[in-house]
């Protein structure tokens, strides 16, 4: 029993190796732990950057345009005024060829662009609702749609959001 | 003459960041080793693994290589890891500052809208260069112009100004696509709203494809209250977003950008 164990947790690890060795800058790859294992894409092994396109591609993009997508964030947002609560929180994320989301990443830096850690309900908030935005438009080339990454990085001052980019 | 110069420097700027020759580092083996390494880096897809791997390579071979550690960061700008990002191009910087710092500075204010960092890197620049500061990384704005809309989003409207007026009117700079633009809306935020009009009529004459100048133009006149003007420039707005004369950029929201949805809620908000 014991050994098999050892084994066990020696595949685990030998796997987890393989997996993490060719991939490329910003590669979201599965977690069990915080991802929807019932999330489909249509090509994992051919997922775009938001900003990759063709000439004659649709664009990624969301409908109604940037301004409809931060309509959430703007109304639904609320944190009191903290002279602590500065810099930028970045959620990375996929979206799939059916225009749903999932395999949510989260980034805090301060604005010296160190590693920080906002108060959880600030980036609780802001990772709620991005997962609750549901209209993304795939890129769409060929008639067919394609699985994309996408970043939204909210500029923070005073615990309010200043900026949503990209 | 002036124009032949302007065009000269500003396509000296955008090769500025153009791949290097490794000839150049023939005298040094290991840094013309790390050039090659580097050439081979970009043959691969920007960001793969092949790719960072061969600038991984290069960087060992020839650690004073500014141009392996600003493209190894690229994807990750790209790509929304900006702590990563930041620790790469610093390198890139203190290696070769008079060649990155302007890009870094273009950079923060495109990706993170970070105006002090922006202000603080073309600044630095301007303090060792002797020549032309050139132009961004897209090409879209001189670097001045970057740094008078940074200074105008800290607050500082009147140094911004200055700053426009100044490039605007030198004989060694020309004007570019968006510059009267964004004059035009800085003249509307300080209240003058005839000189906006006539930053706007410039504009026009320079690039006449953006809804976004007639939807300024419209918020002028009405503040002028000249009601008719307003709503044919607001229409005419809309009419310029639907077949698609506005501004886009491939991976961030430009700067004083309008939405249709702007337009719409102006027009629904005014309606007479």
């Amino acid at each position: 029993m014991k050994y098999s164990i050892i084994i066990f947790a020696l595949l685990l690890f030998r796997s987890s190796l393989a997996q993490n060795k060719y991939i490329d800058v910003g590669d979201i790859q599965f977690n069990t732990s915080t991802d929807n294992v019932n999330f489909k894409m249509c090509d994992e092994n051919n997922i775009k950057q938001y900003y990759s396109r063709y000439s004659s591609d649709n664009p990624a993009g969301y409908k109604g345009e940037k301004r409809n997508m931060e309509k959430p964030f703007l109304q639904n947002y609320k944190y009191p005024i903290s002279k602590t609560q500065n810099g930028y929180i970045t959620i990375r994320f996929i979206v799939n060829c059916y225009g749903e989301s999932d395999r949510f990443r989260v980034e805090e830096m301060d604005f010296s662009y160190q590693s920080k850690k906002f108060n959880s309900k600030i980036s609780s908030q802001l990772l709620n609702i991005t997962k609750q935005l549901k209209n993304w438009i795939p890129r769409n080339g060929n008639g067919q749609n394609y699985d994309f990454y996408q970043y939204l990085t909210f500029k923070i001052k005073d615990g309010q959001i200043i900026k949503i980019l990209p | 003459m002036i124009k032949y110069l302007y065009i000269l420097s500003f396509l000296a700027s955008l090769f500025l960041s153009a791949q290097p020759n490794c000839e150049i580092y023939k005298s040094n083996p290991e840094c013309y080793k790390s050039c090659q390494e580097a050439m081979t880096a970009i043959r691969y897809h920007q960001g793969s693994y092949s790719s960072q791997k061969h600038f991984d390579k290069s960087i060992a071979l020839c650690n004073n290589f500014g141009y392996s550690y600003m493209e190894k960061a690229v994807p990750y700008l790209k790509r929304g890891q900006f702590i990563e990002w930041k620790k790469l191009i610093d390198k890139a910087v203190a290696i070769n500052p008079k060649e990155y710092l302007g890009y870094r500075g273009w950079c923060r204010l495109q990706f993170l809208r970070d105006y002090e960092g922006t202000i603080k890197d073309i600044e630095s620049l301007k303090r060792i260069t002797k020549y032309d500061i050139g132009y961004c990384q897209t090409g879209d704005y001189h670097l001045n112009i970057a740094l008078a809309l940074c200074y105008k989003e800290i607050g500082q409207i009147e140094k911004a100004k200055k700053i426009f007026y100044k490039h605007l009117n030198s004989e060694i700079t020309s004007v570019d696509l968006y510059d009267y633009y964004h004059l035009g809306i800085l003249e509307y935020e300080l209240g003058n709203y005839t000189k906006a009009l006539k930053c706007f009529e410039k504009q026009i004459k320079e690039n006449d494809y953006m809804g976004e100048t007639y939807f300024f133009i419209a918020k002028a006149y009405l503040k002028l209250k000249i009601t008719e003007k307003y709503q044919l420039n607001l229409i005419k707005a809309k009419e310029y977003y639907e077949k698609g004369l506005y501004r886009t950029d491939t991976y961030t929201e430009t700067i004083d950008k309008v939405y249709l949805l702007d337009i719409l809620n102006e027009m629904k908000n005014n309606k007479q």
